[in-house]
Parts: structure tokens; sequence; C-alpha cells
């Protein structure tokens, strides 16, 4: 593990070294981005305009989320669509961690952003998923339309392409 | 059937009060939760009545009781509605259970329980439903408070 | 290869004792085809459950709860949230029974408006179950094509009410817009479309010999288990008793309409598939019954800004998409329910879904449970 941290910080010191990660980042993350694979994961409303996403008038296969997979092992992205309750917070820790690296969350639906129409007054919602999780991309809509959802991938996809190699300084103006 | 439902309930439940609503079907209003079990019986069995479906059984806080409130409809024609009311205890009661009797009786008692905190002598499987197992309280009684996980609009 | 030369492997092992260990396995609650977070505790003795145990509650958002303090007006945004495939008819459930606790009555054109998007959401809600059953069973293809019926269905709500899918459209006393001009006609285009859409359905589907296989016999329901656990909507007509609250016990301006109510005798799987699909057909044929009998008239009775409806209680129900579904208002005289009871239909469908799994394939699980037709937020409320 030591060494595939520290090989880019290495490389980078002789002359060329940049340019060749920078290379080799622009590859991984062209690779990444373009084959996002959503993890099947609808709670409620939203997850019916995700499928709707998927559906052939939006169609994010176009954009490279070609199959949604049931197991975490093999999904890259969690698509968080619907209301976090108490009973599933766990759960949705425990299929967070079983994600492989690298790995992303984008929290669809105001439910999932703050707990949404249920942020006040309601006994069994989580207020935001990102109370359980790091979140990537925060949807707001109730629920968002597809088009939203497909610009939400799409500004993953801006934040994956701005990713570098373990031990580099951050590209400067990206998104944290 | 409809205008001499009330009388038949009348005739059949003389120990009860019978109340009419407009246009929703009578309200049978028995003593206690005790008395449950034989009235849902005679609700179901009885040629005059035969209210087969078990809608819905759900309860009420009343402040100083609580009321379970069952809501029949007749899978015949025609498909009259009818509303059985029994008051219980908050606490420290037993309400006997009607899952003898009915299937869909055995999940809306879990669910009473779970929300109200009534418990149900007899029942298979007494547990709570909705929400996790290790919860504390019943959220649904006027008197919950969390503070954890509630927050009140204008907080 | 002479098969007859094998040994019966059956023979062999005969005498001895075979031992076997029940295997516990969980199913869900993030798993593709539970309809949403539920899950399901199966013990299996090899690839036969003998018990399957629903562990619900994933979705509880304590909605009873906050509409103790909403009022009765906000509260109809969140009842588009239970079964949101057919929110339409959520609210219009709703709004009954609010109206019953004020006396309100609503008027003609408001009823048919009601009708027509009441309906419209039946429809979507079939399509979606359609597409995800088929799904289920690994057919892919269905859904392509119901959603794509879907997306015009969404198109026509969404010139009504400003939404796909919660729609916030009906209010106390009526409804909160009127048909934006280019409605009508645009909907009549739909049907016309859709008329065909149901026969290519069944050429996709029902004539499959997989499908057939996977779905006749399965899950079978008998009539007495269905109302000993309170089954409505299309499982309950799918084993032959032929209760719709549309026809039983008519609300609203049904009774000026002309459909079928859909039943099938034989109580499986297949049966239930039938009824939805039959069920489609006649929803359009409502919605262009609806539109061709527009009354003129008020879109809404004039209710005051401040709904404060006195004292007391009414039930009212629908019969939804997945079944009858009612609300339980109880009012103090203030602004707020004291108490609102939803009567959700998949709760007591899901509740049968024990007796329906017992002794079946692990394989076949699926089909059953897609054939019931829940949904789990409504469940969970």
């Amino acid at each position: 593990m030591a060494i595939v941290e520290k090989w880019p910080a290495f490389t980078e010191r002789f002359p060329g070294g940049g340019l060749l990660l920078t290379s080799i980042e622009f590859f991984l993350n062209w690779g990444r981005k373009n084959s996002l694979w959503p993890l099947t994961f609808g709670l409620s409303c939203c997850a019916i305009e995700m499928f709707c996403t998927g559906a052939p008038r939006y169609d994010w296969a176009r954009l490279g989320n070609e199959v949604l997979r049931a197991s975490p092992r093999q999904a890259d992205m969690m698509v968080v669509a619907g209301t976090v309750c108490w009973k599933m917070a766990g759960r949705i820790q425990r299929l967070y961690e079983q994600m492989a690296e690298p790995r992303y969350v984008i929290a669809m639906g105001a439910c999932a952003v703050s707990g949404g129409p249920f942020h006040f007054d309601s006994y069994g919602t989580v207020r935001g998923v990102d109370q359980l999780i790091p979140v990537d991309i925060y949807l707001p809509g109730c629920p968002p339309k597809p088009e939203a959802l497909l610009h939400a991938v799409l500004e993953l996809e801006k934040k994956i392409a701005a990713d570098r190699l373990p031990g580099r300084r951050p590209v400067k103006g990206a998104r944290p | 059937m409809n205008a001499s439902l009330p009388e038949a309930l009348r005739a059949a439940f003389p120990g009860a009060a019978v109340e009419e609503r407009g246009g929703f079907g009578p309200v049978l209003v028995l003593g206690g939760g005790a008395a449950l079990p034989e009235a849902c019986r005679a609700l179901r069995s009885q040629p005059e009545f035969v209210f087969d479906v078990l809608e819905d059984y759900t309860a009420l806080d009343e402040g100083d009781r609580l009321q379970l409130v069952l809501h029949f409809i007749r899978s015949e024609e025609p498909a009259v509605q009818l509303t059985v009311k029994a008051p219980v205890a908050r606490t420290g009661e037993e309400v006997p259970t009607l899952s003898g009797l009915f299937g869909s009786a055995e999940w809306y008692e879990r669910e009473i329980f779970d929300l109200f905190g009534v418990r149900f002598a007899g029942h298979p499987d007494l547990r709570r439903i909705l929400l996790p197992e290790d919860w504390q309280g019943h959220p649904l009684l006027k008197d919950y408070r969390d503070d954890k996980t509630l927050h009140r609009t204008g907080d | 290869m002479d098969h007859d030369a094998f040994p019966d492997p059956g023979s062999m092992t005969a005498d001895l004792p075979l031992v076997t260990d029940e295997l516990t396995l969980n199913m869900g609650p993030q798993h593709p085809s539970t309809h949403g977070a539920m899950r399901l505790i199966l013990r299996l003795d090899g690839e036969r459950v003998v018990s399957a145990s629903p562990d619900i509650g994933f979705i509880h958002r304590g909605m009873e709860k906050m509409a103790e303090t909403l009022t009765y007006l906000q509260y109809i945004y969140l009842t588009d949230r239970l079964d949101y495939l057919s929110s339409m008819l959520n609210e219009w459930s709703y709004c009954r029974a609010a109206e019953a606790l004020a006396g309100i009555e609503v008027p003609r054109r408001a009823e048919y408006l009601r009708v027509l998007a009441g309906e419209l959401s039946r429809l979507a809600s079939h399509l979606v179950w359609l597409g995800s059953m088929g799904m289920d069973l690994g057919a892919f293809t269905p859904l392509t094509y119901t959603f794509r019926e879907r997306e015009m269905i969404l198109d026509l709500l969404e010139m009504l009410s400003g939404q796909r899918m919660t729609f916030n459209y009906l209010r106390i006393g009526g409804v909160a817009r009127d048909l934006p001009p280019g409605f009508a006609d645009r909907a009549r285009a739909f049907l016309d479309y859709f008329a065909g859409m149901p026969d290519i359905y069944d050429r996709l589907l029902s004539d499959n010999a997989i499908f057939l296989a996977r779905m006749r016999g399965q899950g079978r329901l008998t009539p007495e288990l269905a109302r000993s656990h309170a089954v409505t909507g299309p499982n309950l007509r799918g084993c032959g008793v032929a209760l719709d609250l549309r026809r039983s016990d008519p609300y609203s301006v049904y009774p000026d309409f002309d459909f079928e109510v859909v039943t099938r005798p034989e109580g499986d799987a297949l049966a239930r598939y039938r009824v939805r699909v039959e069920e489609m057909r006649q929803s359009a044929r409502i919605v262009r019954q609806a539109l061709d009998g527009l009354p003129a008239g008020d879109i809404s009775a004039k209710v005051g800004r401040v709904f404060r409806p006195p004292a007391g209680e009414a039930y009212a129900r629908v019969e939804s998409s997945r079944g009858i579904q009612g609300f339980y208002l109880v009012s103090d005289g203030s602004t707020q329910p004291a108490r609102c009871r939803i009567r959700v239909p998949s709760f007591a469908n899901l509740s049968v879904l024990p007796e329906l799994l017992r002794g079946v394939h692990v394989a076949d699980i699926v089909a059953i449970m897609g054939s019931i037709d829940f949904i789990v937020p409504e469940i969970d409320r």
C-alpha cells in the first residue's frame, strides 16, 4: 500500500514526471467517469425518477451508467434516492463501506440532502444522508426531474475529472 | 340492508351504543377491549352482518384513555362499512387478540403495540413492526417526547 | 451415452439418511426486487422456502404523527408520498375525508377532473408495475415500453399540476387548477395511441412460454385467505371476489361511468397479472369518458382560507391501484387533525405474503412478490 501512495510524489520530482502523472490521471479519470455503475438503491419516490432516468426517454446509459448493480461490491456510485430513516441508517453505512473505492455518492432528492419534507416533526427520519456517509453531489428536488439527475451525474463526472493521484496537490479551482 | 343495519346492531349488541354517521356507516361502541373477540366473531358469522374483512385496526389517544378503532367492510354485495370502537386504558390493560379470527389483525395489532404501547394477550408474535427493535417509547401517544429525533417546526 | 445405463442417484442414496440444515437467508432491505426497502427473512430447506417473514419499517417517516402538527391543507402534499406511483388517488382519499369532516360538497366539474387525474394516475401505476414485473423476472424490454407510455402520461399530468410524480393537485373542496388549453386534445391523442398498447404488452409478456411457466399456479390466493388478511384491489379480484369500491360502494361521480370490474377466478400470479393488464384498458376507457363528459362549472367549492372543521371524525376510502386506501381523520375543532390514520392497501396485501411463500422455490419468490404489487413506503408511512 505504501508504494501506491508514495510513487506519484516520487515521480513528480523527475523532469517529465508531472506530465506522465497528469496523463495517467487523465486516462484513469476518463475511464472512471464514463462508466459509473450505480447501485440499485432506491428508497422511495426519488427511486422512480431514477428508474425514469434509466428508461428510454432520458436514458443515463448514454453517460456510461449502463448497468445497475445490485451488489455494492460491483457498483461505483450510490444514488441515495429517497428518505433515510433510522432503521435503514446502519444498513446504508454498511453498504457504503462494502463499496470498493473509488466510490461516489449522490444524495438525490430533498430527503437525502436534508430530510426534505420530513425535516420537521418526523420522528423516524435522518436529516440528510450526509449524517451517515460522505456525499459528493447534493441534488435537491422533490423529486428532482430526470434531467436534474442527469445534471448531477454530469457534475459528478466533472468532479471525477479533477481527481488526482494520491499525494498530489489538488487542481487549482477544483471543487472540494 | 343499510337502513336496518343500526337496528340489527342494537338488537345483537344490547350493551353497546350505536352511533350513526351520515354516509360512512354506523359506529358500534363497545364497553371495553375485552368485548372485542366476541363481537367480531358475531359480526363475521351472523348472517345479517357478514363483515368478513377487517379493513383497518388502529387506536386513538383520547388523553385519559385510548380508543381502539376497527373498520370492517363486507366483501360481498352490498359492500357496507362499519366502525367498531372499544376504549382501553393507556397502560396496564391487555386486550385479547383478534389474530385468530382475522389474519390481518396480526400485523395491525403489532403496529398498535409499536406506536401506542397496547399489549395484546394471545398474540403469536407481539413485537415492534415499524420502528427499530430498540426504540424507546410509543410515538403516536400524545405525550411522546423525543428530543433526539423530533425537530419541531420552528426549532 | 445411454442414460438408462446410469444408476439413478436417488436409488444409491435411498437408504442413507439425508442430513440437511436450514439456511437463513436475508433478502433486502437493499434488493432490486423488494419494491422498496423491505427485508424478507427467509428460512430455506435447500431451494424451498420453509418460512418467509417480512421485516418492514425502513421507510417509516412517521407521517401519521406529522399530521398532528401540520394543518389540513399543508398535509395534502405529504399524502402524495405514500403510494407515489398513483399519488392522485392518495390525495383523493385524504381530501374526501377532510371534506366529510366539514360537510363540503365538491362541484361536478372538480369531481370529473379528480376522476380524470385519478385514472391517469392508476394507469401510470399499472405501467410501472408491468415494467418492474417483467424486470423482476428478467425480461427487461417491457420496462422500456411501459415507461415510454408512462412518460406520456406524466407529460399530461405535468401539464395539469406542474409536477411529474407527487402532484399536490387536489385541494379540500376540489382541485387546484383547471385543464390547461390543449390538454384535452393531447390526452385524446395519447388515448388513441395507447389503445393498442395492452395488446403489445400481451404479445411481449403474456404469451411468452417462460413467463407463463413462472407465473401460472404461483402464489395461489384463496378468497378465504384474502378476506382474512384484508387483501383488496387486483389481488382480491384476481381470486374471483368482485370488490371494487368504484362499483361496490361508489363515490364521487363513478356511477356516471361505464367500465367493467375485472375479476379472474384462478387466484394465482398469472390471474393477478391479467387483472391489472385489463384494468389498464378500463382506466383508459374511463379517462376518455371523463374527457367527453366534462361538465362546466367550478373547480373547487368555496372553502375559507383557514380550514377548521368541527369536531368529529370521518373515514373515507378510494379504490387505489393497489386496493382500498382510506383516511380516518379525527378533528378536535382546530386547524390540525387530532389523529390521521392512513389505511394503506399494501400493508394488508403484504401480510398475506408469508402464507403465499410457504413451500415455494426461491426463484418464485420474486414472481409472487411482483404479482402482489405492494409498495413499501406506503406500508411504512
